[in-house]
């Protein structure tokens, strides 16, 4: 903590010092200081002020950013892996890393393998941030958009209220996704892993006066908890077995701790029970195929893990949040709903990457569910209408790329794919945004058109982005996609075929929706919507926006008098005339467009494929020590295979190209969209099936969401009934007991006196009649010991003394000092007194007899063994 | 035949249980008051009876002026006394207080009766 | 007196009896007035008995507390509050009283038989102990403490007597619980 307030030394800006490189503090708390300043301070330092603080802190956080970046490539070199065996182990275990360690958190309990038995430790988790070479692209990206996409919310959000509210969200969205990014602990990164779904929800429900928003977010959350439910799990799995939350120590543990790999390759069993259930049920067959499936603990563990990445990164099943999130405003879907969160999965897939290689039915798992997901958002996409609904599923086809990527073992494929969309997805949404921004928050591709003409700059960088997404050749997913379908199609896991085949229908579908989405924004005859004006069809059309604009009071036109007074020079789109890229924040929000669009053209080009340039792409090659891949695992000869076949999968790829935009072209003009109405037209069942997007939110609604509230009503009858029932029964227990018992409280003070003087009475009764007698004494130096009795009223006591039994084998009261002897000596002793003080000289351990007699005559008789100071030790010890 | 402490203890045992009944089972504020003396004044009896009985204290040795260690007597205690002194101080306080009750208490109810004091009636 | 003279026997006997009939009469009576009466001649009992024990301070205390202040202030209040304060019936029938006084008899007697073997080993203390003199050494001396504090819990209890006895300004009624309770001053 005193590092991260000390100044910064500039002299160790690019070299780690020895207390760690604290430029990492900085970069993770500059953005958290900014939400702090919004969020308190944010009414006080108005519109201007919120801009500046959230600008720059995520700015500043930007330049450390590559100031950090500059430091780790500085730190030294990548190992070369090529055939350099034990010692490319070696120096791959040694992953060049810059780090920082703030303060230390909480101890938590882990797994420690001590002779075969796992038993519980405790690892101290670090407030520690690690910059690797996957942590560093990734905070690049992270921030270097964040950074654009500040600028453009400026921008954005200069007509609406609650900009101070907004960049706080916005900054500690950035806060969480950088500790979930540079965490070196999984715990680490679940803080922020929770922080950015946190963010999410808050900014998805940003405009909460709106129900549905508000709703959208909470389905966001929801979801997100089921995806998180896993990686809990699976982090304890993780803990348990692998015996440790750190990613560093757990790749050591992985590649040189036998325990603890013994640990996790062990089989959990437990799907027994069901395949015991189906060997009595006679299929020998069924119950082989799921025998084989019990996973070992590491297993499982992945599985569970993806689980939280497909929550976070929207795969099916848990993809319906994405599309919803849609309602926060449009940066947030750039930033956090396509660049950036949604990424979190792949990212945590390719950390652990070295585990998740050791188990390929799990891989295969992840490269079908990422397919299916590419595949079937891919279809969706191409019936919807809404700018961002479309941008939305096509996010959560793309994201299914990633994870096709992930699962045929080439994590940096899919990595490199997480690189460049991050670039044209967040042009993409910008671009969308500008255009809602301009057209009075109309979103819907059927009322837009012809906009080419008045945002030129944003059909450019649009068009651009588009190329990109699409794979047009040269382009940057050209290169990552391909890289992905080709990793795909020779892969020697037994589903590679299939998950190709899928993606490159994805890949045409993408094509052809995406060229959809342009040509009908874009191209074509001028806003449609104000055609529709000039033919005083305007209130229709405005109605039918009311559901889906970006804003709450959606089809309220946007009159200059509720901006402010710093907006009333602007000339754009936002009254009654024709859209324009004039005034202050269209500057904003074009700016950023152009940096993306150059960063979408160029970026590809760290990652040119083997076949031209007959060596890894540059950014694989850099990530490689960070990032496992199951090329090195498969051996030279199949990777020399591979590379055969990549000119192949690259024409495949431009053919899908082809084939989509061709598609796109026939269909919207040259047809100018017939055929798509007669699609329509002829299979109308089909078609609103699609449009509905399957249906799938409507079928969740029907068995899971119902199912939950049915339980819930389960559970909340029966605590009413069964669990109050049960108190309010006590209750009336003790009611009933009191109506019995109330008379007795008569408030007359002196029958309670004289039922207390009862009360002592019979005690004194019961002392006097019953005797009870008991020794003790307290023994002094030279054998003088005092020794007391205890009895009653009127008492008369005999005392007597006798020696100790030797007992062989009994060392009990009841041996040394029987009560047959007691009553011996007893019948010697002398005339019983009153007195129960008693004073006698031992020297040695003696036993004491005393009976004690009521005045009623009845007798009592107990004994002690006495023992002189100074010989307890050998008594105790029954010599 | 002599004296011995157990008829003073038994005696006192007497006085107190009357006490003790009339405390109980009298209705009238004043005579439960007067009770409460007869009860202390039962309590007194015992302790001035048992200092008579009491085992004297050995007095320490004193040196006089000429240097001479002297044996004091053994000296009788007189804490009995000055209990029950403490316990008639107590009893006078007692009594100045409880009239005081009484009075409070007619002025409220019109009666000394303590069935009259039912407040704390379930 | 040496507690095996026949005088001190005859003294404690004579005593005793007075003392009981005394007590009896403060707890029987149906008139307070008498039951004061029979408490006063108690008190002087007991002065009696605390004689035959060689208690010489205590006895002077004992008649001029007992007898002096703290009968006197009964009687006091018995005349403050008239004859009407007092119902003459305690609401109870004559078996009922039957039943309790023997019950209270029988306990009486026999923690009493159980007391009276209570025969200590040694003979009484002679004569020449509780004087003035001796008295005054221990409160001055030894109690010093408790003496001063008990003069400060009599003047707590002039204070609270005073304090409960007078005259109320507001009247408060303990019939109704209602009473609005007064919020307590820090």
């Amino acid at each position: 903590m005193r590092n991260l307030l000390n100044p910064v030394d500039f002299g160790n800006l690019l070299t780690a010092a020895p207390g760690g490189y604290s430029v990492l503090g900085w970069i993770v708390a500059l953005p958290l200081i900014g939400a702090i300043i919004n969020g308190i301070w944010g009414r006080k330092v108005g519109r201007q002020g919120v801009y500046i603080a959230g600008i720059a802190a995520v700015g500043t956080s930007f330049l450390l950013s590559l100031l950090a970046f500059a430091a780790l490539l500085k730190s030294g070199h990548a190992p070369s892996g090529e055939g350099a065996g034990e010692g490319a182990e070696a120096a791959h275990h040694a992953l060049r890393a810059l780090s920082y360690k703030a303060w230390d958190w909480f101890p938590a309990p882990v797994g420690r393998i001590d002779g075969g038995a796992i038993r519980v430790g405790t690892e101290t988790i670090a407030m520690r941030w690690v910059l690797d070479p996957l942590s560093g692209v990734m905070l690049l990206v992270v921030t270097g958009v964040g950074t654009l996409i500040h600028v453009y919310s400026a921008g954005y959000m200069s007509h609406y209220e609650g900009y101070d509210r907004f960049y706080a969200y916005l900054n500690l969205f950035i806060f969480a996704m950088l500790n979930l990014i540079l965490g070196d602990s999984i715990v680490l990164m679940f803080l922020g892993w929770e922080g950015v779904g946190l963010a999410s929800y808050l900014l998805i429900g940003f405009w909460y006066e709106n129900r549905d928003y508000a709703f959208a977010g909470r389905k966001a959350f929801i979801v997100n908890r089921i995806g998180d439910a896993g990686l809990i799990l699976g982090m304890t799995i993780i803990a348990w077995r692998g015996g440790t939350y750190s990613f560093e120590v757990l790749r050591g543990h992985m590649t040189h701790a036998r325990p603890f790999i013994d640990a996790l390759n062990e089989h959990t069993h437990l799907g027994e029970f069901l395949v015991d259930m189906l060997r009595l049920g006679g299929s020998e067959g069924v119950a082989a195929a799921v025998g084989r499936l019990d996973f070992t603990w590491g297993g499982l563990a992945c599985l569970l893990l993806f689980v939280g990445c497909a929550g976070k990164s929207a795969q099916i099943p848990l993809y319906v949040w994405l599309p919803d999130a849609m309602a926060g405003p449009t940066p947030v879907s750039a930033l956090i709903h396509a660049a950036t969160m949604v990424t979190a999965g792949i990212y945590l897939l390719c950390r652990l990457s070295f585990l998740f290689l050791d188990h390929p039915t799990v891989l295969s798992i992840i490269a079908l569910t990422g397919a299916a997901t590419a595949l079937f958002a891919a279809t969706i996409a191409v019936t919807q209408v809404e700018l961002k609904k479309v941008l939305a599923y096509s996010t959560v086809s793309q994201l299914g790329f990633m994870f096709m990527g992930c699962g045929v073992g080439a994590f940096t494929a899919g990595f490199f794919h997480v690189f460049t969309h991050a670039f044209f997805k967040a042009c993409l949404f910008l671009g969308a945004g500008a255009v809602m921004h301009a057209c009075r928050d109309k979103q819907d591709i059927r009322e837009l058109g012809g906009l080419r003409k008045y945002l030129p700059v944003t059909a450019f960088t649009f068009a651009v982005s588009t190329a990109a997404i699409i794979g047009f050749p040269g382009l940057s997913g050209f290169f990552s996609k391909d890289e992905i379908l080709w990793r795909a199609f020779t892969s020697p896991l037994g589903v590679g075929k299939v998950v190709f085949v899928m993606g490159w229908l994805a890949a045409i579908l993408t094509a052809f929706y995406m060229c959809r989405l342009f040509i009908l924004t874009f191209m074509g005859e001028g806003p449609r919507y104000l055609l529709a004006e000039a033919h005083g069809a305007a209130v229709d059309v405005d109605h039918r926006d009311h559901h889906q604009g970006g804003h709450p009071d959606g089809d309220e036109p946007h009159g200059h008098d509720d901006h402010g007074d710093e907006d009333h020079d602007h000339g754009h789109g936002h009254g009654h005339g024709p859209p324009s890229e004039h005034g202050t924040d269209m500057k904003l929000l074009t700016t950023p467009l152009i940096v993306l669009a150059a960063m979408a053209a160029v970026a590809g080009f760290l990652g040119l494929p083997y076949a031209f340039t007959h060596k890894e792409g540059v950014l694989a090659a850099f990530l490689e020590p960070a990032v496992g891949d199951a090329f090195v695992r498969y051996g030279h000869a199949v990777m020399e295979d591979a590379h055969k076949q990549e000119l192949l999968t690259m024409a495949l790829g431009v053919l899908a190209f082809l084939v989509g935009t061709g598609a796109a072209w026939w269909v919207y003009i040259a047809q100018e969209g017939k055929p798509a109405d007669m699609v329509s037209e002829r299979v109308p069942g089909l078609y609103r099936l699609v449009c509905d997007k399957w249906r799938i939110d409507e079928l969740y609604d029907k068995t899971f969401v119902r199912g939950a509230k049915l339980s819930a009503g389960f559970a909340a009858g029966f605590d009413r009934y069964v669990i109050d029932g049960l108190v309010n029964l006590t209750g009336i227990v003790a009611m009933a007991l009191g109506r019995v018992v109330k008379p007795l409280q008569t408030g007359a003070v002196q029958v309670y006196g004289a039922l207390i003087g009862v009360g002592a009475l019979g005690l004194v009764a019961w002392v006097t009649l019953m005797p009870a007698a008991a020794i003790t004494y307290t023994a002094s130096e030279g054998g003088r010991t005092v020794l007391q009795a205890s009895g009653g009223l009127g008492y008369t006591y005999r005392w007597a003394f006798f020696d100790m039994r030797e007992s062989g084998d009994e060392n009990t009261l009841a041996a040394r000092c029987p009560m047959d002897a007691a009553e011996a000596a007893l019948s010697r002793a002398e005339a019983p007194t009153a007195e129960t003080r008693r004073e006698e000289s031992i020297t040695r351990p003696r036993c004491a007899a005393l009976q004690a007699e009521s005045p009623f005559g009845r007798r009592v008789t107990t004994t002690a063994l006495v023992v002189p100071a100074g010989l307890e030790a050998n008594a105790a010890n029954g010599h | 035949m002599t004296l011995h402490l157990g008829h003073y203890l038994a005696l006192s045992t007497l006085l107190f249980t009357i006490g003790a009944a009339g405390f109980l089972l009298r209705r009238n504020a004043l005579v439960a008051l007067m009770c409460v003396e007869l009860m202390l004044n039962a309590v007194n009896l015992t302790l001035v009876a048992a200092n008579r009985w009491q085992r004297p204290v050995a007095a320490p040795a004193v040196t006089d002026a000429a240097g001479n260690v002297v044996e004091a007597a053994a000296r009788i205690p007189q804490t009995g006394h000055v209990f029950a002194f403490f316990v008639i101080a107590v009893a006078a306080a007692e009594a100045a207080v409880g009239l005081a009750i009484v009075l409070s208490f007619y002025r409220l109810r019109k009666t000394v009766r303590t069935d009259a004091a039912d407040l704390l009636r379930g | 007196m040496s507690p095996s003279s026949p005088a001190s026997l005859v003294a404690f006997g004579l005593f005793a009896a007075i003392a009981v009939a005394g007590a009896l009469a403060t707890v029987a009576f149906r008139n307070p007035i008498r039951n004061a009466v029979g408490l006063f001649v108690h008190i002087l009992a007991l002065a009696g008995l605390y004689i035959t024990l060689s208690g010489h301070f205590i006895t002077a205390v004992q008649l001029i507390v007992y007898a002096g202040a703290v009968v006197v202030l009964f009687v006091f209040v018995i005349m403050l509050l008239g004859p009407g304060s007092s119902p003459p019936d305690d609401g109870r029938g004559r078996v009922a009283r039957a039943v309790g006084a023997g019950s209270v008899a029988l306990v009486g007697a026999f923690i009493a038989s159980v007391v009276v073997q209570l025969q200590p080993a040694r003979e009484a203390n002679p004569e020449g102990f509780g004087t003035l003199e001796q008295i005054g050494a221990q409160l001055f001396g030894p109690a010093m403490i408790p003496f001063e504090l008990a003069s400060l819990l009599l003047t707590a209890a002039v204070v609270g007597a005073f304090a409960v006895a007078r005259a109320h300004q507001h009247k408060v009624s303990l019939t109704e619980g209602d009473a609005p309770a007064k919020e307590p001053r820090r």
